[in-house]
């Protein structure tokens, strides 16, 4: 990973493109992967995805954000941009919270389709791993996904949900356990 | 997972962050072998996600895309917050941060400034303070000890005398009375205090005298300042340490030409 805090630093000092665009090229797969795994909709993972960063582009130069609160700031613009998309078509009117940690993929189809997908295309090992995922809670997976995915550290983890370094270890603990369990019963 | 398994778990992630290999852990925690390969297997597996991303056109065409529609919005989408907030704890350490700060750097430079002020002459702008640290280290000495303390700082007047005259160039000649003056109310603490040695006594008169007398050579006038020790009388009373005082006040009664005709 290219040292993201320099190029903040390069592009609200100048305010080049070309140092916005590395920024981009570093952390927009990353987002992509956010709205992906929680939607499984390529198409809206791109579309969420641009919307963000027009958000960054947009205020970016405005903050005063160091590589680290860069990454949770940018996961929180996400965060919010998800629940919005999800308030547009919250029928029940259930609060935010629920909302965003009740995320899960219903339609089998949308699963094996993508499971297949990834398994042709980028030779994924083990396609079930989606399914396992997607019976976590939408906090599990989205940390597991952070942390071994993306490979963030605890602490960054830990401000982009606003809890402590020891709950999000839990976290992972606990969603890895379920995940294996799962895949072990697959498996067998 | 239980806690001893997630402790296990951290132990050897630690232990392969440092370099060391899985089987390694493996073998250090042999009794656990099948969960810890689970658990790393599956973290294998997850970071094989990492292949997955956005389709080749929207890598290629999207930054532009988005730079443009950027710009064309404005500023309409800066009104929303997005900043992220500051951790509470983080904003009340830094006032507390601050002030401490600006306590240590105020004690450093006053404890510079002040150790700066010792080699300081009178009618130098750090004098004042030099003198004023000498009222409080007097205030707070202990009793018995301000009689020695006293005494260092007659030498000290008398050896700032012996510099100001030694100049060629224009002394003030209130400063010098003043510094005389200083000069006696010393002595009269030294001898209050019982400080001052029979052998040395007579040096540090001969020495005070030879001040003045430099003073009246240079100035063409007798010290003005009203006080209580002149030259000579004090040789005569040397004897007497405890008792000049009420001599001393006697002569000031009298006034400073008297006094000072009885010595000569």
């Amino acid at each position: 990973m290219g040292d993201i805090g320099s190029y903040i630093k390069e592009y609200k000092r100048t305010g080049e493109n070309k140092w916005f665009a590395m920024i981009y090229e570093e952390t927009m797969p990353r987002i992509y992967r956010y709205y992906y795994f929680k939607t499984m909709e390529r198409e809206l993972s791109q579309d969420l995805t641009s919307e963000v960063f027009i958000r960054v582009y947009t205020n970016l130069r405005k903050t005063s954000l160091d590589e680290r609160t860069f990454m949770v700031w940018i996961y929180r613009v996400a965060r919010n941009l998800l629940i919005d998309h999800f308030r547009k078509n919250n029928k029940n009117n259930l609060p935010i919270e629920q909302v965003i940690d009740n995320i899960k993929i219903n339609d089998e189809q949308v699963l094996i389709q993508e499971s297949s997908f990834l398994k042709k295309e980028l030779g994924l090992e083990k396609p079930q791993l989606i399914a396992a995922l997607n019976n976590l809670t939408g906090l599990q997976k989205d940390v597991l996904i952070l942390r071994f995915v993306e490979d963030m550290d605890y602490g960054t983890i830990a401000g982009i949900f606003k809890k402590g370094r020891g709950t999000i270890r839990g976290i992972v603990f606990r969603a890895m356990e379920k995940i294996r369990k799962e895949m072990g019963a697959g498996n067998g | 997972m239980d806690k001893n398994m997630q402790s296990i778990i951290k132990r050897c992630q630690k232990l392969m962050d440092r370099g060391y290999g899985l089987e390694y852990c493996l073998k250090r925690f042999s009794s656990h072998e099948r969960e810890i390969r689970d658990y790393f297997s599956l973290v294998e597996n997850l970071k094989q996600l990492r292949k997955v991303g956005p389709t080749k056109e929207f890598k290629k065409n999207s930054l532009d895309s988005i730079i443009a529609r950027a710009e064309s919005r404005g500023g309409l989408e800066a009104s929303r917050a997005y900043e992220p907030s500051i951790p509470r704890r983080r904003l009340l350490l830094k006032p507390a941060m601050v002030f401490t700060a600006l306590i240590i750097l105020s004690l450093f430079s006053f404890a510079g400034t002040l150790f700066a002020s010792q080699d300081s002459l009178p009618g130098e702008t750090l004098y004042p303070l030099k003198r004023s640290f000498e009222e409080f280290r007097i205030l707070i000495y202990p009793e018995g000890l301000k009689g020695g303390l006293h005494l260092r700082f007659l030498n000290n007047r008398l050896e700032e005398a012996e510099i100001l005259l030694a100049m060629d160039d224009g002394i003030d000649p209130e400063i010098m009375e003043d510094l005389i003056s200083e000069m006696e109310r010393q002595y009269k603490s030294c001898k209050q205090y019982n400080s001052i040695s029979p052998d040395s006594e007579e040096e540090l008169l001969e020495s005070i005298d030879s001040v003045k007398s430099r003073y009246r050579n240079r100035f063409g006038k007798d010290i003005n300042n009203g006080s209580g020790v002149q030259e000579g009388t004090e040789k005569n009373g040397k004897d007497n340490t405890r008792g000049t005082d009420s001599r001393d006040n006697n002569q000031n009664d009298k006034g400073k030409g008297d006094s000072r005709g009885n010595g000569k």
